[in-house]
C-alpha cells in the first residue's frame, strides 16, 4: 500500500519537474515552440524566437511580422464566396479593378475610369500589372470573372451584386444565354467597359466594394470545384501570397514583391491571421502579446482594454420583422401595434448596457452616408419617428389605438407572440431586453425563441415567427438596405410589402440628381417606419484594438478587407 | 480486514474480531437460562428497512441530504419571496457587485442574480434529476430485456443502439427542440433520447454477468417469472452500481443543459439555469468574477452533496457490501 | 471463435450502413437550408444553389448517389465551405483532435487507475477523502469553467504556457489537461467503486484464505477483476476523445474536428455532418467490434449464447 502512495508522490514530482522545464517564457521552451511552429514562424525569424515562443519578430525588426486576430474565411473560391470574411482575405491576395481604403476608392489594376454623362457607361483603363508569377493581367480576365459570377452553371450565390449591369439579371435568370447581351466587355487588353441597367453615380464605389478580381479561364476550367480550395489552387495577384491556410483557424501571408505597388504599400513582410472564437481567449492572446492586433473586440472587454481600442461605425443594422402573414398576422400587420412596439423600446440604454460600440437605430439609413457637400444624409433628411430613448406614453397611445382597431379590450387579451432569432449571446440579450421592455411598458407577453443559424433563417423565409430579429448589411449606398426590402429583394420574405415603397425606391434608383434621389429615399424611409412592418433596433459598430507599436491599423465600413495598406509594426 | 470494511459493517459488530488471538478466557459456558439465544426473537428486517436504517445512521449522508434540502427549499421559495423578479431588467443598475440590495449582484441587463440563481436552481435540479433518472429507467428496462432474453431480442435492441449512438446527439436534440419547444420537459426528453442507449448497454452487460450466477439459476429452477428474475433476483445486485451512475448522471445532465445553452439549444429565456448562468459568467469571468463563481460554486457543492449521498446510498443498498 | 468473429464483422458492416442511411434521412427533416447561414439569400438564389448542389433532386436519387460515392470512400464536398471536400477537412482536422484525445487518454488511464486503487485501498482515510474530493471536483466543474481557470492561472497570470492555438507541445498542455481532467476523475471513481464492490467476493476471500500476500491479492485478483467491467466503456471513451471536444477546441482555438461536428449541424451542412457521422460511425463500430472480441476472450459467458 505504502508503495503505491510513494509512487504517486514520485509521479507528481516528475510532473512538476516537467512542468518546470516547459515554462513558456523559458529559453529552452521558447526554442521548442519556434522549431515546432516552423510552419508559421518559418525561415529567418524562426530561430530567433526568444520572446514569446518565436511568434513575434525579434526586437528592432520593423515590419517583419504582424499577427492579427480576426474572423477567417469560409471559402476562398471567389465565385462561390458569399461571406464578407472571404472578402477580407481576397483583399490581400488579389488585385482588383478598384479597391476601398478607409471608405475611399483607390485605383488598383485600373489606373483611371471615365463615365458618360448620364452615368450609364463606365470605361476602366488598366495599368501594366502582373500576377505573382509574372504573368500579365489583362482586361478579359476581369470580364471572365463577371461571366463566371453571372452564368448560372457556376453556382454563384452572389450574382445579384452585378444585376446593375445591363442585361445581367435576364442572363442570370436564364432568359438568354447570349453573353454579349450583358453590359460587360473587354474591348482590348487594357480596356474594360461596363454598361449599366440604370444610371448609377456610385458605380465605382460599388465596384470597389464588390472587389472585382481577375480570373483566368484556363485555371478556372482546369480546377473546377477545387478552385481556391487550398493555397496551391489560387493564382495570386494581390499584395500578398497565401502560404498556409488552416480552415477555421489560421492563415499566413507572405508579401508579393511582384505586386505593382509593392514598393509603396503593404509594408509588412509576413502576416498571420488567427481565428479565435472565445472572447476571453481572444483578449488574453492580445494582452499576452501572442497577437499584435484584433478586430471585433468583445463588447464586454472594451473598457478593460482602454486606449488600445478604437471604434468605428459598422456596416450593419439590426431590424425586427413583424410577420403579417403568420398565425397572428392581423395583429402584426397593424401599424399602430408595430409603432407601439417600436416606441416602447429604450434603444439607447439597452445598447449601452449590451454593446457600447453600437448606435441606437431610429431610422434605416445609417449615419455613414454623406451628401456631396459633406453633410450626412441623416442630418439633411430627418424622419418623424421615436427618439433613441423611446417614448412609453406614445407607445401606450399607439397600443390603445391598435387594440381599439382590432377589437380587443385590453393588452391581456392579446395572443402570446413568438420572437425568433438565431443563437448568439448578444442577440439573446437584446431579445431579453426588448421583450422585458414590452412587458413592463405595454403589458404584452412575448416569448423568446433562439435557433441555430441555419434553422432560424429557414424560419425567417418560411414565415414561422411573429417577430424576427436579425442584422443585415446596409450596403454601399443609402438605398441598398431599403432596396432589399422591396418585392423580390434579398430580404423579402413576404412579411411586409408596400407598392408605394417599391415605387419610391425604384424611382430613387433612376434619379440622378442627389437632392431628388435622397428626397425619394427619405420618403420611402419614412413610409417604411410609419407602416412599422420592419422596426430598426441598432446600427452595428466595430471595435478593434492594436498594441502601441502598430501604426495605421484601420477598419473599413464599406466593403470588406484587412486594409493593411500602410500598416507598420514598429518594434 | 481493513478498517474501511469494519466501518461499513456498521452496528453489527465485526466478523473481523475473529482474527485476534484466542485464549482460554474467551470461552465461558453458556448459562442455563440462555441456551436458546440462537432462536430469532426479533422480526426479520426487510431489505428496504435495513437500507433505510443504514442511511439514517450515516452522518455524511445526512449532512449531504440536509444541504440538498436547503438548496431545494431556496429554489422553491427564494424566487417567491425575493424583492426582485428574475426577469425584470434594470438598465440603470447593470453588473452591480454583490451588495445589501442585490445579494448576488446583477447581470448585464441589471437583473437580480439572487432571484435568477434560485430560478436557475429549479431548472437545473429538475433537469438534472429527471434528465438522469428518465434515461436510466428506460435503459434499465430495455437493457434488462435485452440482457435477460438474449437471442434475437438482444440482437435487435443492440443493433438499434449501435446505430443510435453513432448519430450525433445534436441531431436528435435539434429535432426535439424544434417540435416541442425548449422548456425543461423537452430538454429532459431530449436527454432521455440520447442517454438511454448508454445505460441500456451497461445494464445489459451487468445482467449477462449475473444471469448465470447460482442464485439466479436457483430462482429460475424454482419457476420464477422473467419479471421476478430481473427485478427481484438480479436487480438488487446491480442497484448499487446504478445508484452510483445515477449520481454521476445528474451532473452530466446539468452540464448537458449548460452545453446545450452554449450552442443555442438550452433553456429558452427568460427562464435560466445554473449551467446557463455559469456559462454566461465564464464568458466574462475576468471582469465580473462573481457572475461565474456564485452559480459555479453552487453547482459544485450540490453535486458534491449528491455524490456523497449517492455513495452512502450505494453502501446501504448493495447486498455485496454487507455481510 | 471464428464463427463469432465473422458474425460480428457482418453485423458491423450492416451497422455502418444503417448509420449512414438513418443520418441521411434524419438530417433532411431539419427545416432550413445550408446556403443562408453566412448571408441571407433570396429564395430564388437559394433555389439556384440547391440546383447547383443537386439538392433539388428526389431524395432517394440523392441517397443512391451518396451511397455510391460513399462506397468509393468519397464523402463529397462541404456545402458551407465551398470547394472544400469533406475528406480534406477530415484529413486536416482529425489528426489534431486525435493527438489531443490520445494525449488526454494516455494521461488519464494510469492516473485514473492509480487514484482509484489508492482510494479503494485507503478507504476512509485522508488519502481516500482527498482523492474522492478530487474526483468530485473533476465531475462537478463544467469543462468551460475548468478550461477558463487553467488558462487564467497558467497562461494569463503565471505566463508559463501560451493562451491558445495549436502549434507546439506547450500549446497542447492546457487543452490536454482540461480534456483529461474529468476522465481521470471519472475513472478514479469507477475504479474505486469496482474495487470495493468485489472486495467481499468469494474468490478474494479464497485468495486471502490461501494465505496470499496482500499485494498478490490486490494485484492479481482485485485489480484485474475490477478492470473487466471498465473495458467496454474504455473503448467508447477513446472514440469519444478522438472525436474532439467542441468546448476545449473553442476555448483553446484548436482547429479540431469537434468544432466541425457541432458547427456543421448548426449550419445544416448535410454532406459534412453525414461524412463526419459515418467517419466516426466506422470508428465506434470498429471499437465495439474489438471490445466484443476482447470481451469474448476475457469472459467466455458472453461468447456462448
Amino acid at each position: 500500500m505504502k508503495k503505491i502512495v510513494a509512487m504517486l508522490l514520485a509521479l507528481a514530482m516528475v510532473m512538476t519537474l516537467l512542468a518546470g522545464c516547459n515554462t513558456y517564457t523559458d529559453d529552452g521552451g521558447g526554442k521548442t515552440t519556434a522549431a515546432a511552429g516552423a510552419g508559421t514562424g518559418g525561415g529567418e525569424t524562426g530561430g530567433a524566437g526568444e520572446s514569446q515562443g518565436g511568434e513575434t519578430a525579434p526586437a528592432g525588426a520593423k515590419d517583419e511580422e504582424f499577427t492579427l486576430l480576426a474572423n477567417g474565411p469560409v471559402t476562398l473560391n471567389p465565385i462561390l464566396s458569399q461571406s464578407s470574411n472571404d472578402g477580407d482575405v481576397f483583399y490581400l491576395i488579389y488585385t482588383a479593378l478598384v479597391r476601398m481604403y478607409q471608405d475611399e476608392v483607390v485605383f488598383d489594376a485600373a489606373e483611371s475610369v471615365e463615365h458618360n454623362e448620364d452615368y450609364t457607361e463606365y470605361t476602366f483603363h488598366l495599368r501594366d500589372c502582373t500576377f505573382a508569377d509574372g504573368k500579365p493581367i489583362t482586361a478579359d480576365m476581369f470580364e471572365y470573372t463577371v461571366y463566371c459570377m453571372l452564368t448560372p452553371s457556376f453556382g454563384c450565390g452572389n450574382a445579384d451584386v452585378y444585376f446593375m449591369l445591363e442585361g445581367a439579371e435576364a442572363y442570370n435568370n436564364g432568359e438568354t444565354d447570349d453573353w454579349a447581351t450583358v453590359g460587360c466587355e473587354a474591348t482590348d487588353e487594357k480596356t474594360l467597359v461596363f454598361k449599366l441597367a440604370y444610371p448609377n453615380a456610385d458605380f465605382v464605389t460599388e465596384m470597389a466594394a464588390n472587389f472585382l478580381i481577375p480570373l483566368e479561364q484556363e485555371l478556372v476550367e482546369s480546377l473546377g470545384e477545387d478552385l481556391g480550395s487550398s493555397v496551391e489552387n489560387m493564382h495570386y495577384s494581390g499584395p500578398y501570397v497565401l502560404t498556409d491556410w488552416q480552415l477555421e483557424s489560421s492563415l499566413t501571408f507572405e508579401k508579393n514583391d511582384n505586386y505593382w505597388d509593392a514598393a509603396n504599400t503593404f509594408p509588412v513582410k509576413r502576416v498571420h491571421a488567427v481565428q479565435v472564437s472565445d472572447a476571453n481567449t481572444k483578449v488574453a492572446m492580445f494582452e499576452n502579446g501572442e497577437a499584435d492586433a484584433m478586430f471585433l473586440v468583445p463588447a464586454e472587454y472594451l473598457e478593460h482594454l482602454g486606449d488600445q481600442v478604437s471604434e468605428a461605425p459598422g456596416n450593419g443594422i439590426n431590424l425586427i420583422w413583424l410577420n403579417s402573414q403568420g398565425a397572428n398576422g392581423e395583429l402584426m400587420a397593424n401599424s399602430n401595434f408595430g409603432l407601439a412596439l417600436s416606441y416602447a423600446i429604450d434603444r439607447e440604454s439597452m445598447m449601452k448596457a449590451i454593446n457600447p460600440t453600437t448606435e441606437a437605430a431610429v431610422r434605416v439609413v445609417s449615419s455613414m452616408f454623406t451628401r456631396e457637400d459633406g453633410t450626412t444624409y441623416q442630418d439633411a433628411y430627418p424622419v418623424d419617428y421615436v427618439g433613441a430613448n423611446g417614448d412609453v406614453e406614445k407607445a401606450k397611445e399607439y397600443l390603445a389605438a391598435a387594440l381599439k382597431e382590432l377589437g380587443y379590450s385590453s393588452a391581456d387579451e392579446l395572443p402570446a407572440l413568438r420572437y425568433v432569432t438565431y443563437e448568439n449571446a448578444e442577440q439573446k440579450l437584446i431579445g431579453e431586453a426588448i421583450i422585458d421592455q414590452w412587458k413592463q411598458n405595454l403589458g404584452i407577453n412575448v416569448t423568446l425563441e433562439q435557433y441555430t443559424i441555419g434553422t432560424a433563417i429557414g424560419m425567417f423565409y418560411s414565415g414561422d415567427f411573429d417577430l424576427f430579429d436579425i442584422g443585415i448589411d446596409v450596403g454601399v449606398t443609402c438605398l441598398s438596405a431599403m432596396d432589399s426590402f422591396t418585392a423580390g429583394g434579398s430580404f423579402d420574405n413576404g412579411c411586409w410589402h408596400s407598392d408605394e415603397f417599391d415605387a419610391l425606391i425604384n424611382q430613387a434608383k433612376y434619379a440622378l440628381d442627389e437632392e431628388e434621389r435622397f428626397g425619394l429615399a427619405n420618403q420611402a424611409e419614412q413610409l417604411m417606419l410609419s407602416e412599422a412592418g420592419i422596426l430598426p433596433v441598432f446600427f452595428q459598430g466595430h471595435a478593434y484594438a492594436a498594441h502601441d507599436y502598430v501604426e495605421n491599423f484601420v477598419i473599413s465600413v464599406i466593403g470588406s478587407g484587412w486594409q493593411l495598406n500602410y500598416l507598420h509594426v514598429n518594434k | 480486514m481493513s478498517v474501511a470494511e469494519e466501518r461499513m459493517s456498521g452496528t453489527e459488530k465485526g466478523a473481523g474480531k475473529g482474527m485476534s488471538p484466542v485464549s482460554a478466557e474467551d470461552f465461558v459456558p453458556v448459562p442455563e437460562g440462555e441456551r436458546d439465544t440462537d432462536v430469532i426473537v426479533r422480526p426479520s428486517v426487510s431489505y428496504w428497512r435495513d437500507a433505510l436504517r443504514r442511511i439514517t445512521h450515516d452522518k455524511v449522508a445526512m449532512v449531504s441530504l440536509g444541504f440538498i434540502a436547503v438548496i431545494v427549499l431556496l429554489a422553491v421559495f427564494a424566487p417567491v419571496f425575493g424583492r426582485y423578479n428574475y426577469e425584470t431588467n434594470n438598465l440603470m443598475a447593470t453588473n452591480v457587485k454583490p451588495c445589501g440590495e442585490h445579494w448576488f449582484g446583477t447581470d448585464t441587463l441589471g437583473r437580480d442574480l439572487w432571484a435568477r440563481v434560485w430560478v436557475g436552481a429549479r431548472v437545473s435540479l429538475v433537469v438534472g434529476l429527471f434528465g438522469a433518472i428518465v434515461p436510466q429507467v428506460i435503459g434499465i428496462v430495455v437493457g434488462g430485456i435485452a440482457g435477460y432474453f438474449g437471442g434475437w431480442v438482444d440482437m435487435v435492441i443492440m443493433r438499434i443502439i449501435d446505430v443510435g449512438v453513432c448519430i450525433p446527439e445534436l441531431i436528435y436534440i435539434t429535432l426535439i427542440m424544434l417540435y416541442l419547444g425548449s422548456g425543461p420537459l423537452p430538454l429532459v426528453l431530449a436527454m432521455a433520447m440520447v442517454g438511454w442507449m448508454g445505460s441500456a448497454r451497461m445494464i445489459r452487460g451487468r445482467i449477462m454477468q449475473f444471469k448465470s450466477r447460482e442464485f439466479v439459476l436457483a430462482s429460475k429452477t424454482l419457476g420464477g417469472s422473467p419479471f421476478h428474475l430481473i427485478f427481484r433476483s438480479i436487480f438488487p445486485n446491480i442497484l448499487g452500481q446504478q445508484v452510483v451512475s445515477l449520481t454521476a448522471a445528474i451532473p452530466g445532465a446539468i452540464f448537458m443543459e449548460a452545453y446545450l445553452s452554449f450552442i443555442g439549444l438550452g433553456i429558452q429565456s427568460p427562464l435560466t439555469s445554473w449551467g446557463q448562468l455559469s456559462q454566461v459568467g465564464a464568458s466574462n469571468y475576468r471582469l465580473h468574477p462573481y457572475q461565474l463563481f456564485i452559480p459555479g460554486i453552487l453547482i459544485s457543492l450540490t453535486i458534491l452533496a449528491l455524490y456523497l449521498f449517492g455513495n452512502s446510498l450505494r453502501d446501504a443498498l448493495d447486498p455485496h457490501l454487507r455481510d | 471463435m471464428r464463427k463469432y468473429i465473422v458474425r460480428r464483422l457482418i453485423i458491423s458492416v450492416i451497422t455502418v450502413w444503417l448509420i449512414a442511411t438513418s443520418c441521411f434521412f434524419l438530417l433532411r427533416t431539419l427545416p432550413g437550408n445550408p446556403f443562408q447561414t453566412t448571408s441571407l439569400l433570396s429564395a430564388e438564389m437559394v433555389d439556384r444553389m440547391m440546383h447547383y448542389y443537386g439538392l433539388d433532386r428526389p431524395l432517394w436519387d440523392q441517397y443512391v448517389t451518396y451511397m455510391q460515392n460513399l462506397l468509393r470512400g468519397n464523402f463529397g464536398y462541404s456545402l458551407k465551405y465551398a470547394g472544400q471536400s469533406v475528406n480534406g477537412i477530415i484529413a486536416s482536422t482529425f489528426p489534431i483532435s486525435a493527438q489531443l484525445g490520445l494525449q488526454a487518454y494516455f494521461l488519464s488511464i494510469p492516473l485514473g487507475f492509480l487514484f482509484g486503487i489508492v482510494a479503494a485501498r485507503c478507504r476512509g482515510k485522508a488519502v481516500d477523502y482527498g482523492l474522492v474530493g478530487f474526483s468530485v471536483l473533476g465531475v462537478s466543474v463544467p469543462v468551460f469553467i475548468l478550461a477558463a481557470m487553467l488558462q487564467y492561472v497558467f497562461a494569463i497570470r503565471l505566463k508559463w504556457l501560451p493562451v491558445a492555438q495549436w502549434k507546439s507541445f506547450q500549446h497542447t498542455i492546457l487543452p490536454t489537461v482540461t480534456l483529461a481532467f474529468s476522465s481521470i476523475a471519472g475513472r478514479t471513481r469507477s475504479m474505486r467503486t469496482f474495487m470495493l464492490e468485489i472486495v467481499n467476493e468469494d474468490y478474494i476471500k479464497t485468495a486471502k484464505a490461501k494465505g496470499l500476500s496482500k499485494y498478490r491479492v490486490v494485484w492479481s485478483h482485485q485489480i484485474r477483476n475490477a478492470v473487466i467491467p471498465m473495458i467496454p466503456t474504455m473503448g467508447m471513451e477513446i472514440v469519444g476523445m478522438l472525436m474532439g471536444s467542441f468546448v476545449v477546441e473553442q476555448i483553446f482555438a484548436i482547429p479540431g474536428i469537434g468544432n466541425q461536428f457541432v458547427t456543421s449541424i448548426q449550419n445544416l451542412d448535410y454532406t459534412m455532418t453525414l461524412g463526419l457521422t459515418v467517419f466516426f460511425g466506422v470508428f465506434v463500430v470498429a471499437a465495439n467490434f474489438i471490445v466484443d472480441i476482447v470481451y469474448g476472450i476475457v469472459d467466455p459467458r458472453i461468447r456462448v449464447r
